[in-house]
């Protein structure tokens, strides 16, 4: 059957345009049009608010996700610290999920806490890198994925300089 | 080369009041970043945007070249190399970026066994409210207020006093050692 045949050659395309470029297809006379092809915009931006800080000291890690597709998603965020950073407090949420829906732009921001302990000294530059993947409801495959990374550089606290007479 | 440490230091917090572009005459009074960096861990060997050149101080007539130092093998600050100039600490904040930018200045110094002025021996006449320059070597000169004068013990842990911070409002603390080491004055 022809009409029969369309419809599933158009399910292939749509399969392969996911998170490309939506195209569509012009039904032909009498045959249902088919539906854009399924994209999905997934953007990712990741900031931290100290990019010098001292070792031992916090920095905050703000995650900025953007999500927006044609097809109902859900979308998971990750932010594994790398082992050259503490997480502050320990135990809080590395990993986020967002469901969004069909044709709506969907942005949420995520925060960090996060400390160069000092076990790698300082001036040491650490790089952190989150990731989101949008999948369709249905958990299968991943339609989209992103990642941001933001460095810090560790800075040093001398301890004071002795300034007091020297002989010269 | 024997030191002496005394036990307190003098700190001297000023706040980033204005940039602005460096005139004619100031200009030429401007030396190049010294060439001769100590050897020191920590100091990155090239210059950065802003590197603070030159520190004038009107009230105290200090109109001094600016050192770039890191830390000495101690672990403290490194210190001037001359008892006429001052020292930034490089690994730190650069003057006019957020955070505490750290200039270091001898307090005293010995020649031929005789005792000679630093370029900070009159620091401790600074209140809040007066004001001095730090010229880039880019050209532009940050003007700076002060704020606050502090004796922190030697032994303090510099952090606690907000000193090197590497956030925060764009701030320079001037440090010296103390004339007073017993002395309470804050």
């Amino acid at each position: 059957m022809k009409t029969l045949k369309y419809v599933v050659v158009a399910v292939g395309v749509a399969t392969l345009l996911i998170g490309g470029t939506a195209a569509a297809s012009a039904g032909s006379a009498g045959v249902r049009p088919a539906q854009a092809a399924p994209s999905c915009g997934l953007q990712l931006t990741k900031s931290v608010n100290n990019p010098r800080p001292i070792l031992g000291h916090t920095v905050t890690y703000t995650i900025r996700v953007v999500v927006k597709c044609n097809i109902d998603v859900i979308v998971t965020v990750d932010d594994s610290l790398p082992r050259s950073l503490a997480q502050v407090p320990p135990g809080e949420q590395l990993r986020w999920q967002l469901t969004a829906p069909a044709g709506q732009q969907v942005t949420r921001v995520f925060t960090v806490g996060a400390s160069p302990p000092g076990a790698d000294g300082c001036n040491v530059k650490i790089t952190n890198t989150a990731s989101a993947a949008a999948q369709l409801p249905g958990g299968e495959g991943a339609v989209a994925f992103a990642t941001a990374s933001v460095a810090i550089v560790t800075a040093c606290v001398p301890s004071l300089p002795a300034t007091g007479k020297r002989v010269a | 080369m024997p030191w002496r440490r005394t036990a307190m230091l003098l700190a001297l917090a000023a706040s980033l009041g204005a940039c602005r572009g460096v005139t004619p005459e100031h200009a030429a009074r401007i030396a190049p970043p010294s060439p001769a960096v100590p050897a020191v861990s920590g100091a990155p060997a090239a210059e950065r945007h802003g590197t603070p050149v030159r520190l004038s101080i009107p009230k105290l007539a200090v109109d001094a070249d600016i050192e770039q130092v890191g830390s000495d093998p101690s672990g403290a600050m490194g210190t001037p190399q001359n008892y006429r100039r001052v020292a930034w600490y490089v690994p730190g904040v650069v003057p006019g970026e957020n955070g505490d930018a750290v200039i270091d200045g001898h307090l005293d110094w010995v020649v031929d066994g005789r005792a000679v002025q630093g370029v900070f021996w009159k620091l401790d006449r600074m209140a809040p409210g007066d004001e001095f320059d730090v010229a880039t070597a880019e050209g532009e000169l940050l003007h700076y207020s002060v704020t606050q004068l502090q004796l922190i013990p030697d032994s303090a842990d510099p952090a606690q006093y907000g000193l090197f911070a590497t956030d925060g409002e764009p701030r320079v603390t001037l440090i010296t050692a103390s004339r007073a080491p017993s002395s309470t004055r804050t």
